[in-house]
């Protein structure tokens, strides 16, 4: 799905480092009016919005991901550099560039303006941070600065808003004025010169000198891999030369760095005082106990504690407030609509589908809440960096931490979350074991499975017992299997070496409401319209599947059975009307497609200890987890109402037969739950496999490993607890 | 190494002058000395203005370094940064 940019007034790019305040900056400047959408064949989002100028009028700010440079070492990098070269299909040519650099650290936020102002736009430079600066003894002489630049420059402090008017103005102003001429920053002649030969010509391999000196000095870069793409070995040899040519014995990189940051110091000279010296801040001494092995890491832990405790206590009041609210709903849609497909359809397709996406997103935003928080006051970067070392073991790095969290509450916004990690391999393998990290469509079923079939039973005092630890396991699981699985793809489909891991610790600062607020409201949004259309269309078509054939006979005996219990006192009618109701549900499932489905399966699944129902149940499942716990509860003959507290389910699972006839016990529990720990049974999480990494393969891929993962597993746990004899009250 | 090291071990009486990064003590500013030519850490470090000549502190040791220059702070994996050489500063005469 991509979205065309609205075609309206003047284009403004926005860029800047990392941290910067960035964010904020574009927050203020465009509000609500944020979109975020997707460039037309790449992966790779876009964020814009409107701002109303006075002179100039509507401008649309296209917000660019954070960077230190425009040697795009990611996808997002190079999409960065096409925009601002009005080379991205999508995107609308540039009028001008708003820089945002941070004026306590500005040595190295010029390298990145340097690289702007060779493009030739117009360029408004916002130095934001000047409280910070101004702490720090670190003194800028702007009107000198901005003199030795060519360009406005308006010190901000974005978070607190002061300084945007002034900013407005001046990207007015600039809008006004003809494009300067672009600005030479001391980069060696001869690499100039390469630059310009690379784009001249008809058949030129690029089409300007910014871009041609990425290509040049970025080797083996997205941009090269893009020239190369149609220049072919020529190309490549071509490029060598050129190279050579320059320089023989330091990488073009070094030359570039050492050549911008000549001309930074030159600038600088006499517009920058104080930051000679290195000073301590505050937030170094606080990093002394955050980043300590020992205590950094109790704190980590008791954050993450305090995360999974607060996502699920905390949506727990909201959760049941939704589910009574769809409840009321279906029923007041069962009495409005007579009864027939449509009813069916109406009120166990359309409501029930709706209100279970809907019920998961208390649970993502508490989630994203307090994600945004921990990215916000600076917390991310350190908790990155801790486990780092655990995710390298499996073959990743610290990168992938925040979608792997993420993952906790639901996989597809982890999974989006992986744009962020720059190495292609390793963003692969991050979004090919995300979905192994136990989402919260898969708590019911650990909860009915084991308030159903685990003993109450203390196991460390009354801290913490044996129901309690099963949960813990089932959550191990996932993230137990995901380690060897990663290290496994990191061997042999995703081979190679990755980036190096280096990430910058941001000052701590509180963080800004209206940002956290506003990113908790993108994702939550994602959540629904992306993952829950999905969900919505899966699980009306298995509503078809469990409806379908419809057998006339069937209603048509229990109708005959429903006559016959008007015979009985009103008190006990009601009661025996509504075993007849469930009861003809049942029947009706059975004879349905899914119910044939399930029957079918049966020697299949029985290795696992299931019988027929179950086996359907798994299968109700796969378009969205969320379905086995109302399709349990039908083939129970209990309602499709029925949910994971539901004592009434609890006991016809206890009830129910097994595989060899005898009624289910831990083992088959046990089973069922390792099954729906590992199997890919969500259709919004394949469907954004597929965006995000452009083919239908590596979807079949992660569906195959998963489901024959989850099968493997299910087998085993059954095989080894019937040999515990953890069956027939044996547990423990 | 295991950990973040409190308090430096009573070993020489003369500390190096030079060393690898991955090596130099912690809270003890020092000038980059040099920089691997092709690899990909030290192009992003040189972006991030680590240049010979540059100065730096190193606020953490372990597994995971964290550097300071300039304003900012950089964590890097300790390993990454063994071909990195720095040297005490100079004294000022």
């Amino acid at each position: 799905m991509s979205e065309q940019l609205p075609p309206s007034g003047h284009a403004i790019a926005l860029v800047g480092n990392p941290n910067t305040g960035k964010t904020t900056l574009f927050n203020a400047l465009t509000g609500l009016s944020q979109r975020v959408g997707n460039y037309p064949g790449v992966t790779v989002q876009y964020h814009a919005g409107q701002a109303q100028l006075p002179q100039s009028g509507k401008a649309q700010i296209i917000d660019l991901p954070g960077t230190y440079s425009l040697s795009a070492s990611s996808p997002d990098e190079a999409v960065a550099v096409d925009v601002l070269l009005g080379q991205q299909a999508g995107a609308p040519p540039i009028d001008l560039v708003v820089a945002i650099a941070d004026a306590s650290n500005l040595r190295r936020h010029l390298y990145l303006l340097s690289q702007i102002l060779e493009t030739g736009h117009r360029v408004v430079l916002a130095l934001n941070m000047m409280d910070l600066a101004h702490e720090r003894d670190v003194h800028v002489d702007i009107d000198a600065l901005s003199s030795r630049l060519g360009i406005p420059i308006i010190p901000l402090t974005s978070h607190r808003g002061t300084g945007i008017d002034d900013l407005i103005d001046a990207i007015d102003s600039s809008l006004q004025q003809d494009r300067p001429q672009p600005t030479q920053t001391h980069l060696p002649r001869e690499l100039i010169a390469v630059a310009d030969e690379l784009c001249q010509g008809d058949d030129a391999p690029v089409e300007n000198s910014v871009e041609a000196l990425r290509v040049l000095v970025d080797v083996d870069g997205h941009l090269e891999q893009r020239a190369i793409a149609t220049g072919g070995q020529p190309l490549r040899l071509r490029l060598a030369e050129l190279r050579q040519a320059v320089s023989t014995d330091e990488p073009l990189s070094s030359v570039e760095s050492e050549a911008r940051y000549a001309w930074i110091s030159d600038i600088v000279a006499n517009t920058l005082r104080g930051d000679e010296k290195l000073r301590p801040r505050r937030s170094d001494q606080i990093d002394r106990i955050l980043t300590h092995r020992v205590a950094g890491l109790a704190v980590f832990i008791l954050i993450s504690a305090t995360t999974f405790q607060g996502i699920f206590t905390w949506s727990a009041p909201l959760m049941d407030a939704i589910d009574g609210l769809f409840r009321q709903l279906g029923d007041s849609a069962g009495r409005l609509i007579s009864e027939g497909p449509l009813q069916s359809l109406i009120v166990d397709g359309v409501i029930a589908g709706v209100g279970g996406v809907l019920i998961f997103v208390p649970q993502i935003a508490i989630l994203f809440l307090i994600i945004s928080l921990l990215e916000d006051c600076g917390y991310m970067a350190r908790a990155a960096m801790m486990m780092d070392r655990l995710l390298r073991f499996c073959g990743l790095s610290g990168r992938s931490f925040i979608p792997m969290l993420s993952s906790f509450a639901c996989a597809v916004p982890g999974i989006l979350a992986a744009r962020a990690i720059s190495d292609r391999r390793d963003r692969y393998v991050t979004i090919l074991v995300a979905p192994l990290m136990s989402c919260s469509a898969r708590l019911p079923v650990y909860v009915l499975f084991i308030a159903a079939f685990i003993p109450d039973r203390p196991v460390v005092g009354s801290w913490l017992g044996l129901q309690g630890l099963t949960l813990l396991a089932m959550y191990g699981v996932g993230a137990g299997v995901a380690i060897p699985v990663a290290m496994l793809l990191r061997r042999t489909l995703l081979r190679g070496e990755s980036t190096p891991f280096l990430i910058e610790l941001p000052s701590y600062k509180w963080p800004v409401p209206k940002v956290v607020l506003m990113q908790v409201y993108l994702n939550s949004r994602e959540f629904v319209v992306r993952a829950g259309s999905i969900i919505l269309a899966a699980t009306i078509i298995m509503w078809a599947l469990a409806y379908y054939p419809h057998s006339t006979q069937i209603t048509d005996d229990f109708d005959l059975r429903r006559q016959t219990a008007e015979q009985f006192p009103k008190k006990t009618r009601v009661d025996i009307l509504k075993a007849i109701d469930h009861a003809e549900s049942t029947a009706l499932l059975e004879h349905s497609y899914l119910g044939q489905a399930g029957h079918f399966i049966e020697p299949v699944v029985r290795p696992l200890g299931w019988d027929w129902r179950l086996g359907m149940a798994a299968l109700a499942s796969f378009p969205a987890r969320e379905l086995i716990i109302s399709t349990l509860g039908t083939i129970y003959s209990l309602g499709g109402d029925a949910d994971e507290t539901s004592q009434d389910l609890r006991s016809a699972l206890r009830a129910s037969p097994g595989a060899d006839g005898k009624p289910i016990d831990t083992p088959v529990a046990l089973s069922v739950m390792v099954f729906f720990a590992l199997c890919a049974q969500c259709t919004s999480t394949l469907a954004v496999i597929r965006r995000e990494m452009g083919s239908w393969g590596w979807v079949g891929l992660s569906f195959s490993y998963m489901t024959i993962l989850a099968y493997v597993g299910a087998f085993v746990v059954y095989q080894v607890a019937e040999y515990l004899g953890w069956g027939a009250g044996g547990f423990g | 190494m295991l950990g973040v090291t409190i308090g430096e071990p009573q070993k020489h009486v003369e500390e190096p002058s030079e060393a690898c990064l991955s090596d130099w003590r912690r809270d003890c500013d020092a000038i980059v000395l040099e920089l691997p030519g092709g690899d990909r850490l030290s192009a992003r470090l040189r972006e991030l203005g680590i240049l010979p000549g540059t100065l730096i502190r190193v606020l953490r040791t372990g597994a995971h370094l964290v550097v300071q220059t300039g304003d900012a702070r950089l964590a890097l994996r300790r390993e990454d940064c063994s071909a990195v050489r720095v040297g005490a500063v100079p004294a000022v005469a």
